[in-house]
């Protein structure tokens, strides 16, 4: 028969298996920011000369803004964003002097920054109490998006693979530090609550604190991932959310209102 | 005759439906024989009771896509138990498995337990670290179904469950911290994490974009007598509002004829050795590579080549 100890080490064999799961996928976002650093290395800045598409269009990033009504004394709709599209149309980008040919559907990953995607799409449509009726339809309200690269803009390019309308070497370091601070936090705060659950013997206050700090890690862990992962998403894959609120009542005078 | 019996006196709406209340009785004495007599902390109680705490999980499911009981309030008070029995807000089944995971997608975004989720490339640690990335998934999905307009009553339901669940637990550790956490918490989360397990067991490799090829089915009947007919995945998906009892009959009659055969797994324990032990990933996945001409299927064109590539 098995003692209280073996299944406590039973236990915190099952947190290990967890922990070093958890380390390996995060390791795997770290691999994928690495290899998109190695990509950027060497970007340059440039200026689209010329966009073949329209309006002088080098590409494109279409998305879907989905929002539904949400509950609660103000009228409110909760916005997120999916189903991205990088669209490339072709142009010429100058680059300290010299052209560079940009090719109608290169595989280019085009990023945009925050700020681009809080102009488009932070703010409500002018007509609020249209689009809360929609989003308190069961489909929700939806609208078609996009952010363009266009003759005139400012950006980096690196190697035909990534243009964006920011230094993306920045981006990778950060999204790079903050992956790495999680896994490293993640497994010294598992070895110390292990070090904890260690304390004998097991009717002790420490231990049984060892214990439920062993089970908090467990089950916080994972949202913690996930959190992590999330803001490490590339900027062309990222899910972005907002609320939009109007400070009257739905139908009242537009006047009054304060959508955001 | 002893189910009608049964059912009558348990206010049942299917007489089948006296096995899963049987289950979780089962379950919930095995928990109790564990934190009352010391006798009982053993390791085949524990194994007995992580084994029952997934079919608690299954009954979770069931009981979300159709109540058992014919009046509301036993309804709910059943819901707190099985919530109990693993340690979530059975409700969260609704938004998560009736209205995400059976169409596969969340509003153009991939379904919260999508096998995608996960990619070592040894199978195996998909199969274990599963849990960690569906299991956020989908508590973040629900959090945010459950604010919206007009889900006030799923809110309650969903906090009171949860209030319920963390409740008796947390009152449990209190009494007694270590027979709790290791003959009651952990059969709980084994169950909750094993039928996370299960999203990937029945769709890695499948075809989620077509109407017969999507799930994988266990079709031994000893395994599905115990499991309430939950091996009968493909056609569970596409009408869910079928009684789980009556899935073996409506399996052999729509899905035999027209799905893959691959995808009828007899053994589950079989197909977990081949595949997740011995197996590689992209050798055992039947959907991928297969051609065309091995399907039998009179009741539909064949699908060209490219259709079975994901």
């Amino acid at each position: 028969m098995l003692s209280l100890e073996h299944f406590g080490l039973l236990a915190l064999a099952i947190l290990w298996v967890s922990v070093l799961l958890i380390a390996a996928d995060a390791w795997s976002v770290l691999r994928d920011l690495r290899a998109l650093a190695r990509t950027v290395r060497s970007v340059v800045r440039a200026r689209v000369k010329q966009g073949e598409g329209e309006g002088g269009t080098l590409a494109t990033l279409t998305f879907e803004q989905l929002g539904h009504a949400l509950d609660g004394a103000a009228p409110a709709i909760d916005v997120s964003h999916g189903a991205f599209e990088t669209t490339v149309a072709g142009g010429i980008l100058d680059v300290d002097g010299t052209t560079c040919d940009v090719e109608r559907g290169a595989p280019l990953r085009v990023f945009f920054d925050d700020a681009a995607f809080e102009r488009e799409g932070a703010s409500a449509p002018a007509d609020f109490d249209s689009a809360f009726e929609r989003a308190a339809s069961p489909r929700g309200y939806s609208r078609p998006l996009a952010l363009s690269v266009k003759e005139g803009d400012e950006v980096f390019f690196a190697d035909g693979a990534v243009l964006a309308t920011f230094d993306p070497r920045s981006w990778v370091a950060k999204k790079s530090r903050l992956v790495a601070l999680y896994i490293a936090l993640h497994l010294v705060t598992a070895g110390l609550v292990t070090g904890v659950a260690l304390a004998m013997p097991m009717d002790t206050l420490v231990a049984k604190l060892g214990g439920a700090l062993s089970l908090a890690h467990f089950l916080g862990s994972a949202p913690l991932l996930r959190a992590v992962k999330e803001a490490a998403r590339a900027p062309d894959e990222a899910r972005r959310f907002w609320t939009w609120k109007l400070d009257r009542a739905p139908g009242a005078s537009p006047a009054a209102a304060g959508a955001r | 005759v002893v189910n009608r019996v049964l059912q009558a006196g348990l206010g049942l709406k299917h007489p089948a439906d006296v096995r899963q209340v049987g289950i979780i009785a089962t379950y919930m004495g095995l928990l109790a024989a564990m934190f009352l007599v010391p006798a009982c902390r053993n390791v085949f109680f524990l194994a007995a009771a992580c084994y029952f705490s997934f079919l608690n999980a299954v009954v979770i499911h069931n009981t979300m896509h159709k109540p058992p009981f014919a009046a509301r309030p036993v309804n709910a008070l059943f819901r707190w138990v099985l919530s109990f029995g693993n340690l979530y807000p059975a409700s969260a089944n609704v938004p998560s498995h009736n209205l995400v995971h059976h169409t596969f997608d969340d509003e153009g975004q991939p379904d919260w337990a999508s096998p995608d989720h996960v990619r070592f490339r040894l199978n195996l640690l998909n199969l274990i670290h599963f849990p960690n990335v569906a299991g956020p998934n989908t508590f973040d999905g629900v959090s945010r179904w459950a604010k919206r307009k007009g889900r006030a009553r799923f809110r309650t339901q969903y906090r009171n469950e949860m209030i319920f669940a963390f409740g008796l637990t947390g009152a449990l550790l209190l009494l007694d911290f270590w027979t709790t956490l290791f003959f009651v918490l952990l059969p709980q989360l084994y169950g909750a994490r094993c039928i996370l397990r299960i999203n990937l067991i029945q769709h890695q490799g499948a075809d989620t974009t077509t109407k017969w090829d999507h799930s994988r089915n266990f079709v031994g009947r000893a395994f599905n007598w115990i499991m309430c007919n939950n091996g009968y995945h493909t056609i569970h998906h596409n009408q869910p509002n079928l009684h789980w009892s009556v899935l073996h009959e409506e399996h052999e009659k729509q899905c035999v004829p027209r799905m893959d055969p691959r995808l009828n797994e007899k053994s589950m324990v079989l197909y977990l050795v081949r595949t997740f032990l011995f197996g590689k990933l992209r050798a055992v996945v039947p959907a991928k590579g297969l051609e065309p001409a091995s399907y039998d299927r009179p009741n539909e064109p064949k699908p060209e080549p490219a259709a079975l590539q994901r």
